[in-house]
């Protein structure tokens, strides 16, 4: 009787759980508040940008001499492909750590900082080259964007943080609007708080500075 | 109104209704009994306990040898709680603990799936492994993860450790009758997993209805474009179909929905997980999921009750014959160390911690001889050498502005169009057809002015059009009408985007059909 009891209650507790999720999900409630909702949210497909992403850890020693943090020395794990770990950080929030990380297994000089540069691309330069023959007719011209997300010293902590490539580019294209531009520069303070990266127009030609190795890889790797 | 007697109701009308009040309550409880608590060998679940830690092993085993660095103090864990604002959600361990631990679980996953110690080495499992997946966010972590603890979970609930297990072997030999043998459950375990599945297809489908992209096919396309998952063969090619991309959208948001409701026997159970199979499948191929499918294929064999095994067992008993007959030198030395081990209890107790923590300190001495971080190496630490500065140039150089090319994904030539885009892309045409010209936009783009340009061979401008297209739209579509006007031969569309040419695509105009041309007569 009592184990019966338990079992009914565990179901209608558990489907309950279950269907609450639901809920919250389709009436985007709530959604977001608590690491238990990631077990009963099916988001599985959030939505997929048009670019992918690539993160440098770059450190930057007090002789001005750089150092690019991953892949570690020791070797990186690939969790799912040929992509390496860090690169699955997209809002870099994991970053700082993975650095300190480095830092603290390396012989090195003093370090400075450390910063997260994002690479993105269109993804259709993904495209194996002999499918990109027969869907275009032209030459494949992959170009790349880059911008800094954090800028941290050596123990992780974290001095700043910036937008990413295609939020920069999305605030660009609504400040092109001078009329937008006018109204938002009146709410702002003369006190500039966070120092911003400023666009600059369109350069000629690739920025590659080394050969592709495939399509996934990173585009300066 | 009628008489009364003991027992009987009072009044004919309030006898009726409490009758029926009564009957449906007795016949929601019945099949509520009926669906929940009939009995059966749990057979379904059993193969479910076998495959379930299989797949998960294929995650883990490559993890253990990055576990002080992806778990650990002594590394760089990404704790899931961080994205929704919990710092430390859970305890973090030194990396010689997470090793055990990490070494623990490939253990109790071996455990479950032989089905020794069931039921304590699935709970164990279920603990180690939402506790490391929380600890990796951006590597581990996933929703076939997820997936999995659930599954976990009612499996530890579930008499899954009754047949085909251990357990169930070393029961057999220490029962007094054991033609009673296999016992029967209540199969509620099974019908919550069934009701899982089809509650995340569920929820699975209320995402696609968020993302307002799904239905064209644009997500799609452009998950399909990378390897972030694993390398996948058709992605890249199917992703240059768009028409297929929106059928295979709709159907699979219909057959989400469905799942849940229509799943449950019959002949509509089989087409349901004919195509989850067959779905699953296809993500193999497109998008890389390789652990996901397999996980879903393990919570499929939750609608395999007891007849359904035994149907099978009937009709292709011959099979399982052979495989006992090629794995018969196999059995008859685990039946041999088996007798002289687990059917004595003491020896069966004894066995099982023992060999968890042998196994737990060879796995801490390995990872410490292996010395992950090579901090014990002869020549010291790893040094960390230079960039070279042009690299560094470039990864510090400001952003420009995106460019035109940059914006349109691609340009499709065809002749007819299917929930937004072009079918039938092609490159020879015939007069009197109509061409659809679409460009494909990636987002963000801002809105744009695109000009589709015609020339001829020479190099002559035939036809112009132009649009301005919102900053919110995928696409933009133009028409042309290819008459008798139009002389055969090679011409050339070009795409330009805010005044910049962007995309080309060379065409074929073949002759057409004669009566097409006819010159009008003159009144």
């Amino acid at each position: 009787m009592i184990k019966r009891f338990a079992i009914v209650s565990f179901i209608a507790v558990y489907l309950g759980w279950l269907g609450y999720g639901i809920a919250t999900h389709t009436l985007a409630k709530d959604l977001n508040t608590h690491p238990s909702s990631y077990f009963n949210v099916w988001d599985m497909f959030c939505g997929w940008n048009g670019y992918a992403s690539r993160y440098h850890i770059i450190a930057e020693g007090e002789s001005g001499q750089h150092y690019d943090l991953a892949p570690a020395p020791w070797g990186e794990f690939y969790p799912y492909g040929g992509i390496n770990r860090h690169h699955y950080d997209t809002l870099a929030i994991h970053a700082p750590r993975a650095a300190a990380n480095i830092l603290k297994h390396t012989k090195h000089e003093p370090i400075k900082q450390v910063f997260v540069i994002e690479e993105a691309w269109n993804k259709k330069y993904n495209m194996k080259d002999w499918l990109w023959d027969k869907q275009y007719d032209r030459p494949k011209d992959p170009y790349a964007y880059y911008t800094n997300r954090v800028r941290l010293l050596p123990d992780g902590t974290v001095l700043e943080r910036f937008p990413d490539v295609l939020s920069l580019q999305e605030a660009n294209f609504l400040q092109a609007d001078p009329k937008i531009r006018a109204i938002a520069n009146q709410g702002r303070s003369f006190m500039r708080v966070n120092a911003r990266p400023t666009l600059t127009n369109t350069k000629k030609t690739s920025n590659l500075s080394s050969k592709l190795k495939d399509s996934e890889r990173t585009l300066t790797n | 109104m009628e008489g009364t007697k003991v027992g009987e109701q009072n009044v004919i009308t309030d006898s009726t209704t409490s009758e029926s009040e009564i009957g449906i309550f007795k016949t929601v409880q019945n099949r509520f009994e009926n669906f929940f608590f009939k009995e059966e060998i749990p057979y379904g679940l059993a193969i479910m306990r076998i495959c379930l830690p299989i797949v998960i092993l294929f995650t883990l085993i490559p993890r253990w040898f990055f576990a002080r660095e992806l778990f650990s103090t002594d590394g760089a864990p990404a704790q899931l709680g961080l994205l929704f604002g919990y710092a430390n959600f859970f305890p973090e361990f030194s990396g010689t603990l997470v090793v055990a631990g990490f070494t623990a679980l490939i253990f109790f996953a071996i455990c479950s799936s032989i089905g020794w110690y069931t039921r304590f080495s699935l709970i164990a499992m279920l603990v180690l492994y939402v506790y490391f997946s929380m600890m990796d966010a951006i590597s581990t972590m996933t929703k076939y993860n997820v997936i999995s603890c659930h599954f976990l979970l009612l499996l530890s609930l579930s008499n899954c450790g009754s047949v085909f297990s251990v357990d169930a072997w070393r029961r057999k030999k220490l029962q007094t009758n054991p033609e009673k043998l296999p016992l029967k459950f209540p199969m509620w375990t099974r019908r919550v997993i069934q009701l899982l599945m089809g509650l995340i297809y569920f929820g699975a489908a209320i995402t696609k209805f968020h993302t307002p992209t799904y239905l064209s096919g644009d997500q799609l396309k452009f998950w399909m474009a990378t390897e972030m998952n694993h390398p996948h063969l058709l992605g890249n090619i199917i992703a240059t179909v768009p028409a297929m991309l929106v059928t295979m959208c709709y159907v699979a948001l219909i057959w989400e929905i469905l799942f849940l409701f229509i799943a449950w026997k019959g002949w509509s159970r089989m087409v349901m997980l004919t195509m989850g199979i067959t779905f699953h499948s296809m993500t193999a191929f497109t998008l890389g999921l390789y652990i996901f499918p397999m996980v879903s294929f393990c919570g499929y064999l939750s609608f395999m009750g007891q007849e359904d095994f035994e149907w099978i067992k009937k009709r292709f008993g011959f099979l399982f014959e052979k495989i006992s007959q090629i794995t018969q030198p196999i059995q008859a030395m685990f039946t041999s160390l088996g007798q002289r081990i687990l059917t004595i209890p003491v020896h069966a107790m004894a066995a099982f911690p023992i060999l968890l923590l042998t196994v737990i300190a060879t796995g801490v001495q390995a990872e410490y001889a292996m010395d992950p971080y090579g901090v014990r190496q002869a020549a010291g630490p790893y040094e960390l050498k230079p960039m070279d500065q042009k690299l560094v140039n470039v990864l510090f150089q400001p952003m420009p502005k995106l460019r035109e090319s940059d914006k349109v994904y691609s340009f499709d030539l065809g002749r007819r169009m299917i929930g937004g885009v072009v079918l039938e892309t092609s490159k020879v045409f015939k007069q009197g057809e109509r061409i659809i010209v679409q460009a494909s936009l990636t987002p963000p783009h801002g809105d744009m002015y695109l000009e589709c340009v015609l020339f001829d061979d020479e190099g002559n401008v035939v036809d112009s059009s132009g649009k301005i297209t919102q900053r919110e739209n995928f696409r933009a579509t133009f028409n042309y009408y290819m008459t008798c006007a139009h002389k055969p031969g090679k011409y050339r569309f070009l795409l330009r985007a805010n005044g910049s040419p962007v995309e080309q695509q060379f065409i074929t105009l073949e002759a057409g059909p004669q009566q097409e041309c006819k010159t009008p007569l003159a009144n």
